[in-house]
Order: structure tokens, then sequence, then C-alpha cells
């Protein structure tokens, strides 16, 4: 039995980072060097996904996949998010671009949005409360009260924590409509 | 089916009732709170005989509902500390224990977000009765002495909202040292809180409500109830009957978290609907047990008992 | 990653004079490892999106590549999609500053060993060319 969770978000936003943090094996990675050091500085990037796994008991398991950030891997986002539980948009706040990233991720993802199943995750805000404000404004726009949540993806806790939010959603998710299906 | 939302006024109205009065008492206990109400520009309101008003007189010992403030009307009790009228009640009696009895927190709410939202000045401290309060409105935070938020929380609350203004306002002392700092929201959060169960003016029971925007329990106040109420009013529009039973908590405690929300500047949302909106998610989960063994895993500070 | 105006002319013109590639090859395509289109040639009427190819053809190359190391396989070659109308093979071209893959799409009723061997001579091709 698997529960599966995605980490999504632009790419040098943590998702890889995210998973490794929690997996309890060094995650699968699908990475290339990255050609658009000007834009992102890091020497690889993920193509494909990224995949690792949480094991929960000898027969149940959380299986963690990341999607390639960079938006020309679109196509492979729905193959990738098909079955989840939810998903974790995480985004790098000190870069100048976040907003129009968060929403363009959010769109891409509306899908799981629309159902509370996609939390923010917010790194690198030098000032929470000014990002806070952004964000509010930014799903409000989009009719939208997504929550979020200031994470430093090397921090197991913080990881943990979005893991939460969509445990939580989840059971409402199956309270609410679970005899329907 | 429109989706038009409006944005709930959420205005504090004190419920005051009466247990135990005659219909004579009633009508002039009625007169009475109307005239102090519009003279004085405050929110009381007297409605009729109960138990569950905010302030309820009772003239006969009763249990009142919780969160209500029970009022001794007629003789001094044994117990001097307990709140008590004379009878009959003369109205400069009853506009001080009312004025008593409902801490000024809201204005200290809205006058401490006006101070933060509106100042020109960075750094400045209000001095109170407890002590110097800092405020700092570039990072929207509060210091004070007091060595805890609880502490802090209910000397505030027990200060004048006219306290929080620019008037009042003095520069640091160059030997100032705080114990204590904490975001302004989270001090308007727990302010609002101490407030307990307020009424919700335009709440009716027919109507749905939901959150604009995700309100911070994480930082604010985390708790597993506020991390469960949060996710639930910010991804569609329930009862608040129908919010309570799905939280496995009361009504009364989903207002006051609604009003706790509203306190940090969340607008809330309302909608007479009839259904809950059809956003269903594309995969329920049917294993709930997974889902606990996931909880069981991660073990964060919400992990919240069923 | 940025090819010199030299690279560029010699890649153009391997591409319109390679032997061979008419007869069985439906097109070429050269992408970075990390999926941007640097050249592509259609030698038929259909219509690819070729952004969109380029960005499949580095997803391909890198589940190729951690699917052959997680069976405990090393020096991959590439990936080969078979169909009905002909084979689609992908190979990863190492460089010292970028890597590239290339994506060749054969026609239908080619044999196995011949496109593979088409493909492996456009793929030490065009190695030298991008080592240059």
């Amino acid at each position: 039995m698997a529960i599966k969770v995605i980490f999504v978000g632009p790419m040098g936003a943590g998702k890889t980072t995210a998973i490794r943090t929690i997996s309890d094996f060094d995650p699968i990675s699908t990475e290339a060097k990255n050609s658009d050091r000007a834009s992102v500085d890091k020497a690889f990037t993920t193509v494909a996904m990224d995949y690792g796994e949480l094991t929960l008991d000898s027969d149940r398991k959380l299986t963690l996949y990341g999607v390639p950030g960079q938006k020309h891997f679109d196509f492979i986002w729905p193959i990738v998010a098909n079955g989840a539980l939810g998903g974790a948009l995480l985004l790098d706040c000190s870069r100048d671009d976040w907003q129009e990233s968060l929403l363009y991720y959010v769109d891409s993802f509306r899908d799981l949005a629309d159902t509370g199943s996609l939390v923010l995750a917010l790194n690198r805000a030098a000032d929470e409360d000014g990002v806070a404000d952004s964000v509010i404004q930014l799903c409000e726009k989009i009719d939208l009260a997504l929550p979020f949540f200031f994470t430093d993806p090397r921090n197991k806790d913080d990881v943990y924590l979005l893991l939460e939010a969509l445990a939580i959603n989840a059971e409402l998710d199956s309270e609410l409509y679970g005899d329907m299906h | 089916m429109s989706l038009v939302c409006d944005e709930l006024r959420v205005t504090q109205m004190q419920s005051i009732k009466s247990y135990g009065f005659e219909s004579l008492e009633r009508e002039i206990l009625a007169k009475q709170i109307r005239t102090i109400s519009t003279r004085m520009h405050k929110s009381w309101q007297y409605d009729g005989e109960g138990k569950d008003g905010d302030i309820v007189l009772v003239k006969k010992p009763t249990q009142v509902a919780t969160h209500t403030i029970q009022v001794y009307v007629g003789k001094q009790p044994i117990d001097q500390s307990l709140p008590f009228l004379e009878s009959p009640v003369r109205m400069m009696q009853l506009i001080s224990l009312l004025e008593q009895l409902t801490p000024s927190e809201t204005s200290v709410i809205d006058s401490i977000n006006n101070l933060i939202t509106n100042s020109r000045h960075s750094q400045f401290v209000i001095p109170c009765k407890f002590g110097l309060v800092g405020f700092n409105t570039k990072d929207k935070k509060l210091s004070t002495k007091q060595r805890s938020l609880a502490t802090f929380i209910k000397n505030l609350a027990s200060e004048p909202g006219e306290q929080f203004s620019l008037k009042h306002a003095k520069s640091v002392p160059a030997d100032c040292t705080w114990e204590f700092t904490a975001s302004y929201r989270t001090v308007a959060w727990h302010l609002a809180k101490l407030q307990g169960l307020r009424k919700i003016k335009d709440l009716s029971q027919g109507q749905s409500i939901k959150l604009a925007s995700w309100p911070r329990v994480t930082e604010w106040d985390p708790t597993p109830l506020n991390f469960k109420l949060a996710t639930l009013v910010t991804r569609q529009f329930l009862p608040i009957s129908q919010i309570a039973r799905l939280c496995k908590t009361s009504e009364e405690e989903v207002v006051s978290f609604l009003h706790c929300c509203r306190a940090c500047g969340i607008t809330i949302l309302q909608q007479q609907v009839k259904h809950p909106p059809a956003n269903q998610p594309r995969h329920v989960v049917k294993d709930k047990e997974s889902l606990g063994w996931l909880r069981n895993k991660i073990r964060t500070v919400f992990n919240y008992g069923h | 990653m940025k090819l010199s105006a030299e690279q560029k002319e010699a890649i153009k013109a391997y591409l319109t004079n390679a032997p061979g590639n008419r007869e069985m090859l439906e097109s070429l395509l050269l992408a970075t490892s990390d999926g941007r289109r640097v050249v592509f040639s259609n030698y038929t009427n259909k219509q690819f999106e070729s952004n969109r190819l380029s960005a499949m053809a580095a997803s391909l190359s890198g589940l190729s590549l951690t699917l052959a190391e997680s069976c405990e396989k090393t020096g991959t070659v590439g990936g080969i999609v078979e169909t009905e109308d002909g084979l689609i093979i992908s190979g990863l071209i190492t460089a010292e500053a970028q890597d590239y893959v290339l994506l060749g799409i054969f026609c239908k009723g080619i044999q196995h060993g011949m496109a593979l061997w088409n493909f492996k001579n456009h793929q030490l091709e065009f190695k030298k060319l991008l080592s240059k």
C-alpha cells in the first residue's frame, strides 16, 4: 500500500533536497548538466523525476516524487502527478520571480489546488511577513486560500509539516467525500 | 450556482440576557441597555431571558452557558469577588459594570493594528500600566518586559484601547531591553482568543463560510485543532455546524477561531449555499489507516487524535 | 552551452549532407541534456514540436541512465522506443561543459541493426562536432 506525494516548483527551489531530507534512502534522481546557469546557478538539474520513499510500516509506504522544475518539462508533470494524494509547491522567495512562479505552478496544478491538496513551501524568505502578505494577495487574486509555510527543505520537521497539511486535508476529503467514490 | 461572496463584517455584539426577571423588570432593563448602547456607541444588546448571553444577569441561582459571565442581581453574594448589581438596577451602576466586564480588547487590537500599519516611525514605545510596550513597525513586532506571551496578553487586554495611539508614543529609552518579542498578529490572535466567544453579526445559521486566505496558525497559535480548522475553512464554503462536526469540536470553538482569524486581518467570506461546492478531489484515500500510519510516522506537533 | 558560429555551421552542413539520412531517418534532433533544443532536422512533412521533443528526449535519456544504473548496467548508450511505425532512439553525447541528447526518429520498416548502426554513427559525428 503506497501513498504518493509530489514535490513541484521551479528549478532550484529545493524539491530534490526536500525528498532527500525525508527519504529512507538516497533518492533515485534523473539529473543532467544544467545548461541555464545564468538563471539558476547549480551544476545539475532534474530532467524526468526524483523518487524517494518513506516507510510507514511493513506494508505501507509514502512514495515521494519530484518533478523537473523547468517549464519545458511540463509534459511530464501530469504523468507524475497522477494518483497523488497531494503536492507541495516549493518556491525560492529570494528570487525576483517567485510570485510569477507561484501563479504559474498553481495554474499548472490547479486540480490539486482546488481541492486543498496543494500546499506552498516558501523557502529562503528574508522578510516572512512581507512574503506572507504577497502570498495572500496573490492567492486572493486567483480565488484560493492555499496553506503556506515558511520552510527549509533541509529540515525534516519542515518537510513533515507539509506532509501533515496534506494528510489533514486528505482526512477531511475522506470524511466529506469518502462515501461518494 | 452563484458564487458571489461578501466580506463578513464582524462586529462585536455583546449579548446581555437576564434570568429570573419579571416582565416589567425586563422592559426596564431593555430600555436601559438600549440607551447606554446608543449614547455610548457600545455594541451592547439586550436579548431577553436566557442563560446563553455574553453576560447573564441572574436573580435566581442557575448554571449558565460556558463563556458566559454571570452577574448576580439582588443582594451582595457571599463571595465578594463575583460581579454583583443592586436591585433595582441603576443605570450608572449598570454602565460601570458592563464596562468592567467587557474589556476593550477589540479596540486594543484595532489600535495596535492602526499603530503598526499607519505609523511613520519605525520604533517607539507606549507606556502602559504594566510597563512599556515596544513597537517595531518595520518588522511588525511588539516587545515587552513581561516574560511570557500569556502575561503580556492579559495585561494588554486590561489597557484601554485609546492608550495605543501616537499621542502616547515615546522614543525607545537608550537602556531599554526586552524580555519578550512577538509578531503583532500573534498578539492580535491571542487578544481575540482571550475575548472568547463573541457574536458575529450577520452570520446566520443558513450561511456557509470560508476564509479568504490561510491563517498562519503554525506561528500564531499552533494547536492541532487550529491546524485542522484552518485546513478545512480555507478550502471550501461550509456551514459552521458542519465545520464543527468535521473537526470534532463545538460551534463556539469554530466561531472563536473565526474571530481570531478576523483579528489577524483574515477576511471571512460567506455564502448562502444549499449544498457544498463540488470541488471534490479526484483521488480520495480510502485507506484511512495509511493516513494514520503516515501521521504516526511524521508525528508533528499538529498530530490530531481521532 | 553556447555553440560557436563555426560549430553551428558545421552541424547544419552535416545534417544537410549526412549519408543515408533521408532513406531511413524521419528526423534528427539534438538537445541539451536538460531539454533545450539545439538543432532539429525534419526530413518529412510531419509536424513535430521540436521544443517538446527536446524536453522529452532529455527525460527519456535521464530515465534510461537511471534505469541502467539501478540495474547495475554501465556505459549506457541510449534508449529505444519501438513502434509499429518505426523506431525512436535516444542517446547521450557527453562533453566537458555540457552534455547533449540525440534523438533519431526512424522510418517504418527499418531493421533494428541498421537503425542502431546509423544512430551510432550520427552520435559519433556529433560528438566530434561538439568537441571542436
